[in-house]
């Protein structure tokens, strides 16, 4: 896996779960426990984006960055990496 | 509204192209039980949700579902890079190629192309919770199927992760149906006088649900379809110059 | 969760023990004001007839988030993985 990948899974794992964070919590809005873990996570998540960012280019159109529009730049998710 | 991230929700790296899996695949992008048909039946089966823990859940899970129609189209798009036409004509994918070439069209294993036909939006909450609660099981079914026929464990480990998907989602529609509305005694004296008399503006009420009534018996639900803020006040001046209903 | 006529709001507790043959609770009547002591309308207060229920998830039992991405889901138990079948069987 290179580095863009390793960078990518880090965003994926961390999105995903708050993904299954928040499924649950839209049935049980009340659990602590799960508000607890949601704080958590949207922190690391921050972290992992901005590092992703930095290194590799927008996540979302908010993301870019300079004088060019970065957000058309391969690969886009369908594609391979070569 | 929806912000677009420039990711799948989970990783496709398909090394090896087969027509005759994107064949089969392609299901559960435009096929009756697949991803695309999940996300159009949840996203408008949230406007007549009363409830707001099921808006929150449909929103959720019908816009997941939009990330699961990008994750079979982006298996379908590795699976049919760079065919020769022996490989096409051999794997039985001439057909599809004739009309799309290796473009992604939503359609059905059996080439049916996509309908909204596929979904419901009952309109009523217990109908359309119970319509996803099935939807659900059947996508999982068709999972299992695609699981059964592939033996790529490429293309096999996204199809696992979206099949789990199924799962827990049916989960969530189970927990979303144990919702229910906290009526007040309040609101509940007040829904008891409005008759139950269709009015012209198209709003709709129904005799009163108090806590304790099974669901199915007696439902409050109001249906302002007026599209206006002052539908409600609309429709108690039609009833009044109606006279009492 | 809170029902509004739950209990002995009505004298169903009250009286000692379930009436009618089976578990009874306070429900409105038609008029939607007055509250009586009535028949379930099934097993228990909480399982009504003619519904399907699923039980509530607890917070419990996650993976750790690198293993939740691979197996698709947090929850140990709602983890449930697809396996492999030979088919063919009843030939």
């Amino acid at each position: 896996m290179n580095e863009r990948a390793r960078c990518m899974r880090r965003v994926q794992t961390l999105d995903f779960a708050l993904i299954e964070t928040g499924l649950f919590l839209d049935s049980h809005p009340d659990d602590q426990a799960a508000m607890e873990y949601y704080h958590r996570l949207r922190d690391a998540r921050t972290q992992a984006v901005s590092a992703y960012e930095e290194a590799f280019g927008p996540l979302t159109q908010m993301g870019v960055e300079g004088d060019r529009w970065s957000w058309v730049d391969s690969p886009w998710p369908w594609e391979m990496e070569d | 509204m929806w912000i677009y991230e420039k990711k799948l929700e989970y990783p496709v790296k398909i090394k090896t192209p087969n027509a005759e899996s994107a064949k089969v695949i392609i299901s559960q992008l435009g096929g009756p039980d697949g991803e695309l048909a999940a996300s159009l039946r949840y996203l408008n089966q949230r406007y007549t949700m009363p409830w707001d823990k099921t808006k929150g859940m449909l929103t959720d899970i019908g816009t997941e579902e939009l990330a699961h129609v990008e994750m079979i189209g982006a298996i379908v798009h590795q699976l049919t890079r760079c065919l020769s036409v022996e490989e096409i004509k051999r794997a039985g994918f001439d057909q599809y190629f004739t009309d799309h070439t290796t473009g992604v069209y939503p359609a059905s294993a059996a080439g049916v192309p996509f309908t909204a036909a596929y979904l419901e939006v009952k309109g009523d909450p217990l109908a359309d919770l119970h319509e996803d609660l099935a939807a659900e099981q059947k996508a999982r079914v068709t999972y299992d199927n695609l699981l059964r026929l592939i033996d790529d464990p490429d293309v096999k480990d996204p199809l696992r992760f979206l099949r789990e998907r199924e799962i827990v989602h049916f989960q969530r529609f189970g927990e979303a149906k144990r919702t229910r509305w906290r009526v007040t005694k309040r609101a509940a004296e007040q829904n008891s006088r409005k008759s139950s008399k269709m009015v012209a503006c198209g709003c709709l009420t129904l005799k009163s649900m108090v806590m304790g009534a099974h669901p199915l018996t007696a439902i409050v639900f109001r249906f302002p379809q007026c599209g206006h803020p002052s539908s409600e006040r609309s429709c108690h001046s039609v009833r009044q110059s109606k006279g009492r209903a | 969760m809170n029902r509004m006529y739950s209990g002995g709001a009505c004298g169903c507790q009250s009286a000692g023990r379930p009436q009618m043959g089976g578990q009874t609770m306070c429900r409105p009547r038609g008029d939607g004001q007055t509250v009586t002591c009535q028949p379930t309308l099934g097993p228990s207060p909480e399982l009504s007839l003619a519904m399907a229920y699923v039980p509530l998830q607890r917070w419990e039992a996650l993976y750790e988030p690198e293993e939740g991405l691979r197996r698709g889901t947090m929850f140990q138990m709602l983890d449930m993985p697809w396996t492999v079948a030979g088919g063919g069987g009843c030939r």
